[in-house]
């Protein structure tokens, strides 16, 4: 055998030897956390638990065995045998590889064939690893590097994760539109540094540490690479944006797309009842710290929006919305709270048609506004989605591999009269997926989330998609039409409405505290 | 020189821990590293197996830069330390089956010889082990593939005599195939043994000489004085801890020639004195008066 991978398995072998009751338990668990059993965990508690405790004995481990050869340290044995350093890391990462990563996927592969998958379908599952998992596991790993005592990496991840709690409470604040809003698509302009990062600095952090044993040097990059992790959480909503459009190069669709508000005064609702209770629907898509901020007798109304110049069969979708009322010389005056009902759904907002939003002005901003003759601006960033592909799958036929969707079957909910589509995809995955019955409209289709994620970030992981097709009355089609839509610019649209609240005459209606004239929502 | 520094220097926030250190192991020597806790004689180690870099100067072991000491060095170099750190929950056979794969040059017969003379058990975790068997199972584990070099840090602290003797025994049976550079307050179990010998104070090596030199100009000096005996000025700066009680003058001469000389500087130095008693002085004597002496120098 190769010195070095003797010097490997001799040091596998060793921590075998030493953590092999931890081992034991990390190996074990993703049997535990397999669908099959964790879909017989009826408990919900039970099944988050397993999960946790799942992820907590890897982490242990993952330290545990890096210190078990601790490299930020003066007293360690092995420092001075005949170990090459990168040999070292090479066998903390091939025990790491052999006791968490092939246990799962052998799990997840033997999983996947005793639910009925192909071989190909269950290989492909098992072995993708998602760039989360891989960086997850190298932040352990660099973590317990620069650390020498398991307290010591306990105190720097603890830190961390306080770190990260009060970033996430303080984002709220910082925010321009408050806490929750994400661009619908773009959440992962969020997570890539913090997914990233450990990816990117794994390699000279190990480096540093292990072969110029510079630890004051390896821990102020991790600490660097955490804080840097952190900021994009407190990036506004459009800069987030702006990274999409950075990174798409604007079509000359793009150009073209307009929008159109619907005509008339905007729908109100009331935002306090005649008892002064906040009716339901108010308190749906606002939290009580939004109503409280805005005060008595705020006005909550929504609009509506229909984009122009969209190509036949595209899509624009709206991932975020902004509203403010700008004075004549078209200077802020008070940004309106969106809310969170719409902002935060997960699917966006199909704006092919139409998109309503809803927005909560503080009565002092209104009137102040409406002193000044200011006017309702609003601001859409448009998602324009292009069809790339398109395929028909049967009803109840045998589970197949659809190119451009992966894995697909479809499966009949007797219940609901509904057909759920569930696929199975790996590598690089469309920015949108639709499902319709063959012969009927786009009004009637259902959609997976829009995200906007780059090749590169996807290009490991797998993920499975489920769509629901509820069956209109009377239809008998047997056969779904799949589209993948791609990304191809996205765009920012600015629409300034007549008046306030639509129209020049729709605030006559707003003179007494808590009216309740509006439409609900 | 099978070890060389230069200038070797350390600090550790604002604590010259090593400062400008010369040190010179020839091949074959058992160097003995003396000096008090604090005196820089682990730092200086730990920069020889590359545990520490240098903020200055340089170290060459085995021929090689010690920052660039690799797996070819380390197959020749053993390192003990009081305190190293070791996997304790591996029993001492599973770690010296571990070993084994890491040294082609290790040696299966020493390595069962080193066992069965240190009695160690072959079942037993060396997490379990007193701390007198775990460093006989370092001491075997660094011997088992006959290094060239061996270096040793207080491996004989906080140890019985009896467990001081065994591990000397083991060490010393090594000694003539083995350069050994070893710090240790305890000189007594080397004293027989050691050929070199460096003392270090407050992070700086007073001086390093062959042990003959050391043990020829070192003696401890008591004199017999008269009551008035007047003394003529300060002391020579050879004389360590000189005291006088009534009619006794007592010094340890660092600078040794000859009886007859001896008695002309206590004449010139101390006034007239009658019986003079030279006596030469074991290693450990000549330690401890240095330390001493250091200490009494070192500003409060």
């Amino acid at each position: 055998m190769n010195g070095n991978l003797r010097i490997i398995a001799a040091i596998v072998r060793k921590d075998l030897a030493i953590l092999w009751p931890l081992v034991v338990i990390v190996v074990l668990l993703p049997v535990l956390r397999s669908d099959v059993v964790l879909q017989s965990l009826r408990n919900d508690n039970l099944r988050a638990g397993t999960i946790g405790v799942s992820l907590l004995a890897t982490l242990l481990l993952i330290v545990a065995v890096v210190h078990q050869d601790a490299s930020a340290s003066l007293r360690d044995d092995w420092l001075t045998r005949p170990i090459p350093r990168w040999t070292m890391v090479a066998a903390k990462l091939a025990f790491i590889a052999a006791v968490v990563f092939v246990p799962a996927l052998s799990t997840d592969f033997v999983s996947a064939l005793a639910d009925g998958r192909s071989v190909g379908e269950a290989v492909t599952r098992s072995t993708s690893v998602s760039l989360g998992t891989l960086g997850a596991t190298l932040s352990v790993v660099v973590f317990a590097a620069v650390t020498s005592t398991l307290l010591e990496a306990a105190g720097a991840l603890v830190a961390l994760m306080a770190a990260a709690i009060v970033v996430q409470a303080v984002s709220g604040s910082v925010l321009p539109d408050g806490k929750g809003i994400v661009i619908a698509g773009a959440e992962w302009v969020s997570f890539a540094p913090a997914i990233c990062l450990p990816i990117v600095v794994a390699a000279p952090v190990l480096w540093l540490q292990y072969a110029r044993r510079r630890t004051v040097l390896a821990r102020t990059i991790v600490a660097g690479a955490c804080a840097a992790a952190m900021v994009p959480v407190l990036t506004p909503p459009p800069a987030m944006f702006d990274v999409l459009r950075l990174l798409n190069r604007t079509t000359d669709v793009g150009r073209t797309i307009g929008a159109a508000l619907a005509p008339g005064c905007f729908p109100r609702i009331a935002t306090k009842t005649e008892s002064g209770d906040i009716p339901d629907d108010v308190r749906r898509l606002w939290d009580g710290d939004q109503i409280a901020s805005a005060g008595p007798g705020a006005i909550a109304f929504s609009t509506t929006v229909a984009p122009t110049g969209v190509p036949a069969g595209w899509k624009a979708m709206i991932g975020y919305a902004q509203a403010v009322f700008a004075d004549p010389g078209g200077r802020l005056l008070h940004r309106l709270q969106g809310a969170n009902e719409v902002f935060g759904r997960p699917e966006g907002v199909d704006a092919s048609v139409s998109a309503t939003h809803f927005w909560l002005a503080g009565r002092n901003a209104y009137e102040e506004a409406e002193r000044r003759s200011a006017r309702l601006r609003l601001k859409y960033f448009v998602s324009l989605l292009e069809p790339a592909a398109s395929a028909e799958i049967r009803v109840n036929d045998r589970r197949q591999y659809v190119s451009g969707f992966g894995y697909c079957s479809t499966g009949t909910d007797a219940s609901l009269d509904a057909l759920s589509v569930d696929c199975f995809a790996r590598g690089r995955r469309p920015a949108l997926i639709t499902a319709r019955w063959s012969g009927a409209t786009t009004a009637r289709e259902a959609m997976t989330r829009p995200d906007y994620v780059p090749v590169a970030l996807e290009i490991l992981s797998g993920a499975p998609y489920r769509l629901t097709l509820s069956r209109p009355h009377g239809n008998t089609a047997e056969r779904v039409t799949l589209t993948a839509y791609e990304a191809r610019a996205h765009v920012e649209i600015s629409v300034d409405a007549p008046g306030l609240l639509g129209g020049p005459s729709c605030s006559a209606a707003l003179t007494s505290t808590g009216n309740t004239n509006g439409d609900q929502p | 020189m099978i070890i060389e520094t230069e200038r070797l220097s350390k600090t550790f926030r604002r604590h010259d821990a090593v400062q400008r250190v010369n040190l010179s192991v020839p091949n074959g020597a058992v160097y003995a590293l003396v000096g008090e806790n604090g005196a820089g004689k682990t730092t200086t180690l730990r920069m020889l197996v590359n545990l520490l870099t240098p903020d200055r100067g340089s170290a060459r072991v085995l021929g090689v830069d010690s920052r660039r000491l690799a797996r070819r060095e380390f197959l020749r170099l053993g390192y003990v330390s009081e305190n190293q750190t070791l996997p304790d929950r591996l029993t001492v056979a599973q770690y010296f089956h571990y070993l084994r794969s890491l040294y082609p040059n290790w040696d299966r017969r020493l390595e069962t010889e080193l066992l069965v003379r240190f009695a160690l058990p072959h079942d037993r975790p060396l997490g379990k082990l007193s701390h007198g068997m775990r460093m006989k199972a370092t001491l075997a584990a660094a011997l088992s593939f006959r290094p060239e070099l061996l270096i040793l840090d207080e491996p004989l602290s906080g140890l019985d005599p009896l467990v001081r003797d065994e591990v000397m025994e083991g060490l010393l049976h090594q000694a003539e195939q083995t350069t050994i550079l070893i710090s240790s307050h305890e000189l007594t179990e080397i004293e027989g043994a050691v050929t070199h010998m460096a003392f270090m104070d407050r992070g700086r090596v007073l001086f390093q000489e062959p042990v003959d030199v050391v043990r020829s100009r070192f003696r401890e000096v008591t004199a017999t004085i008269g009551d008035e005996s007047d003394a003529a000025g300060e002391l020579p700066a050879s004389w360590l801890a000189a005291e006088r009680s009534r009619n006794t003058f007592r010094c340890v001469e660092t600078a040794f020639v000859s009886d007859a000389e001896m008695l002309q500087k206590l004449i010139l130095h101390v006034g007239a004195v009658g019986n003079v008693d030279v006596r030469p002085m074991s290693l450990r004597e000549i330690a401890k008066s240095l330390m001493r002496a250091m200490r009494t120098a070192r500003p409060q």
